[in-house]
């Protein structure tokens, strides 16, 4: 009897081994293309303004007290119902207990005001997350006193709470949404999305910088991510931001219904021109340049554009690897697993590539600083490898329209040099792990003018 | 925020807060802390024009303190006044309540504040530049970082240190759901610790803030040591532990009924700090928000 609970136990422990998926990384090379759920842009962009996919946050009564009122450039004429005296990047949602909250949305990454405008789908490169949230999060609590706004203000104490720390990152600029994304994971079940205070796993210790990409690259990409790790159905996988707040999957298939309108809505995004006068001469000899040394990864453009979709091995591109290595070395399999086990992997899987995916370079222009963890500021630098500072920091909110990207300055010391910790917030140093500013030299081959040429024909992409 | 203009009133807020608190030595080397806490209460946000001189904007209330360590004695008296009729207001960089003001522009801050027959004079100037310490859009505040205080207390001369803080902004409610203690310590080798701490139960570690001479300190955890319970059944926190990578401490009450009366339960008090290595500091701290019965 004893030898047929022992092979029962064996069997059952061995069938839980086999349960266990198995990771697959993805080759570097051809991203193939997948099927995408049909959706209307029109309704894409009306759900992404108005309806609440995060959904815990700020009483409505105590946001009113302590938050300015949204200036009038931060108003959306479009938005309805309570979502219009906000600003753009919060959204109203009342609970299903009938509290009013108001909560962030993805304009608070992926929009940004550049040149006096405001340009919804671009990476936000100014977002400070160096600052731990909790604190001021938990001074809310001294302005709320109705026992149902307190629960939701907690639950939202309790999130932050656990991810902080991977939510929090070093320098002023950076975007640590990977981070955020693993730690949660890390603190939900994968098939009941219930919330555990402890979490089932370790997640990564420090946030890797990233780059926040537009939006409108969608239309072209057959796979999400610098690694090309987001596989599969786009809509789905998009929506993992959500597991911030949802608690269910009900509450997953809820955002669901709309989600591929909102990834059509993404696709249909037109890049923004550049505002300022551009010499359409010299951009022409910047043409052949483009199409003789970089369209082979990055593309062609124009009336018939085409766009190659490859993952670029680390040895070739030789930029910053941590980011990708952190994908195929096996330190994040636990997470593939937990996403390819999830609601997401019903319909798209996580599968990274050892590399990363060269974008497409429609409205380039806007989309500094450049690579995939910033480290370039402009785009001037990133041409030519002698001109990228090993420590900067931006000055000012200005737009620097002939070098491209935000007005910067060189320092000559790092973080380690800093004089006080608000400086050294401020500081990129590109000598940290994962902050690296090698690798992409194609441009060093180039002479001056031929340079001058090539950045004049990207300013028109 | 926005200085030197910020240094001003700011009739449009619903709460307005000066808070003047120090340390002083008399001649016969007797310590005794004080606090004058001012608070410009609004009336109504948007008045509508009253020609009459009784119509008030706002309420001003005072509180001053004086705590001696042996034998241990608070001693606080309070006033208040609608600020009309000259009773109470602001004016060029001066608010006054009744007999007790604060002139606030020039290069020195003077007060006058106590009771009749022992009034405290005080003249407090600094060199450094004003500290900000919270920048929410709810309440606005900021520091005024050690000050030299000279003067005298009645007819016996003193002279000390002290600090100045000014906020503006919403009123937190009474019996909110979360605490907030706030720490200024100037340590024994002229170093300042200043700590935000808060917490929304007891039994949470707190998310507390701290800075040394303006250096974030790394890995801060301020637990309660012992509390006080007033007549009401309330407890305050009267001493704690606090550890970091940099520095531990150990502070506690000087005495430990040190609460203020008024519309929001404040325990303001005088506090010693002693830590490894013969640290050792004073200053003041102050618990409000939620507190356990």
């Amino acid at each position: 009897m004893r030898s047929l609970y022992v092979c029962l136990l064996l069997s059952c422990l061995l069938g839980a081994c086999q349960r266990q998926e198995k990771v697959v990384y993805a080759p570097p090379g051809p991203v193939p293309p997948e099927p995408q759920r049909p959706g209307d842009p029109q309704k894409g962009r009306e759900a992404l303004l108005n309806e609440p996919y995060i959904t815990c946050g700020l009483p409505l009564s105590v946001y009113r007290r302590l938050a300015p009122p949204a200036p009038p450039q931060q108003r959306l004429p479009e938005r309805r119902g309570l979502n219009a005296e906000l600003p753009y990047h919060r959204t109203h949602y009342r609970t299903p207990d009938g509290v009013d909250l108001v909560v962030p949305n993805c304009l608070q990454c992926h929009a940004s005001v550049i040149n006096g405008k405001l340009i919804i789908g671009v990476g936000n490169e100014r977002l400070d997350f160096t600052r731990d949230p909790r604190p001021m999060l938990k001074s809310v609590g001294l302005y709320l006193s109705d026992p149902a706004e307190i629960a939701h203000w907690r639950k939202w104490v309790e999130i932050l709470d656990a991810v902080a720390p991977y939510l929090t990152t070093d320098t002023v600029g950076v975007n640590p949404a990977t981070s955020l994304t693993l730690a949660l994971m890390a603190h939900r079940d994968p098939d009941t999305l219930a919330w555990s205070d402890r979490p089932w796993m370790e997640p990564p210790r420090r946030p890797l910088p990233v780059s926040v990409p537009p939006w409108w690259r969608l239309a072209k990409k057959n796979a999400l991510y610098y690694n090309a790790e987001g596989r599969g159905d786009q809509a789905r996988a998009m929506m993992v931001g959500a597991i911030l707040c949802a608690d269910d999957v009900a509450t997953l298939e809820r955002i669901d219904r709309y989600a591929p309108d909102i990834r059509a809505f993404f696709a249909s995004l037109k890049p923004p021109k550049f505002p300022w006068p551009i010499d359409a001469e010299l951009a022409a000899q910047g043409r052949e340049i483009f199409e003789r040394r970089c369209s082979s990864c990055h593309g062609t453009y124009g009336d018939r554009p085409t766009y190659p979709n490859l993952v670029v091995g680390l040895a070739q591109v030789g930029t910053d690897p941590l980011l990708a290595r952190s994908g195929t070395d096996g330190s994040h399999d636990r997470f593939i697993r937990w996403f390819n086990r999830s609601f997401f992997g019903r319909l798209s899987r996580a599968q990274p590539a050892p590399g990363y995916m060269p974008p497409p370079l429609d409205g380039i222009w806007a989309t500094a600083p450049f690579l995939h963890n910033g480290s370039v500021p402009t785009l001037a630098a990133l041409l030519d490898s002698s001109k990228r500072p090993h420590y900067w920091r931006y000055v000012g909110e200005r737009y620097d329209p002939e070098h491209i990207g935000w007005s910067f300055e060189t320092l000559p010391y790092g973080k380690a040099g800093a004089k006080d910790a608000e400086e050294r917030r401020h500081i990129y140093d590109t000598t940290l792990p994962g902050y690296g500013n090698q690798g992409h030299t194609f441009g060093d081959a180039l002479s001056e003018t031929e340079r001058r040429a090539l950045l004049e024909y990207l300013k028109t992409l | 925020m926005e200085l030197p203009r910020d240094h001003d009133d700011h009739p449009q807020a619903p709460l307005e807060t000066w808070q003047l608190y120090g340390v002083l030595t008399t001649p016969s080397r007797q310590k005794i802390a004080f606090q004058l806490h001012l608070l410009a209460i609004g009336l109504t946000p948007d008045p509508p024009p009253r020609k009459s001189p009784w119509a008030a904007r706002r309420y001003f209330l005072g509180y001053f303190t004086r705590t001696e360590a042996a034998p241990a004695k608070f001693h606080v008296s309070e006033r208040g006044e609608r600020a009309v009729l000259g009773l109470a207001g602001t004016a060029d960089g001066r608010l006054w309540l009744d007999d007790w003001w604060l002139q606030l522009r020039g290069d020195r801050i003077r007060l006058r504040a106590g009771v009749p027959g022992r009034y405290l004079t005080l003249t407090l100037r600094g060199e450094e530049a004003p500290s900000i310490t919270e920048t929410s859009a709810a309440f606005r505040h900021y520091r005024l970082p050690l000050l030299e205080a000279s003067g005298k207390w009645a007819s016996e001369t003193v002279h000390g240190f002290a600090w100045l803080e000014h906020g503006w902004g919403q009123l937190p409610l009474t019996g909110g759901a979360a605490q907030s203690q706030r720490f200024t310590i100037r340590l024994h080798d002229g170093r300042e610790l200043t700590c935000v701490d808060v917490r929304i139960s007891s039994e949470e570690p707190g998310s507390a803030q701290c800075r040394l001479d303006r250096r974030a300190l790394n890995r801060v955890r301020i637990t309660v040591r012992d509390r006080w319970r007033d007549d009401r059944g309330t407890r305050y926190p009267v001493a704690w532990c606090l550890r970091s990578d940099d520095l531990n401490l150990e502070i506690r009450a000087v005495v430990p009924d040190q609460k203020l009366p008024g519309p929001v339960p404040l325990w303001s008090g005088w506090v010693v700090a002693e830590g490894e290595g013969d640290v050792k500091g004073e200053g003041f701290v102050q618990s409000f928000g939620f507190l356990e019965d």
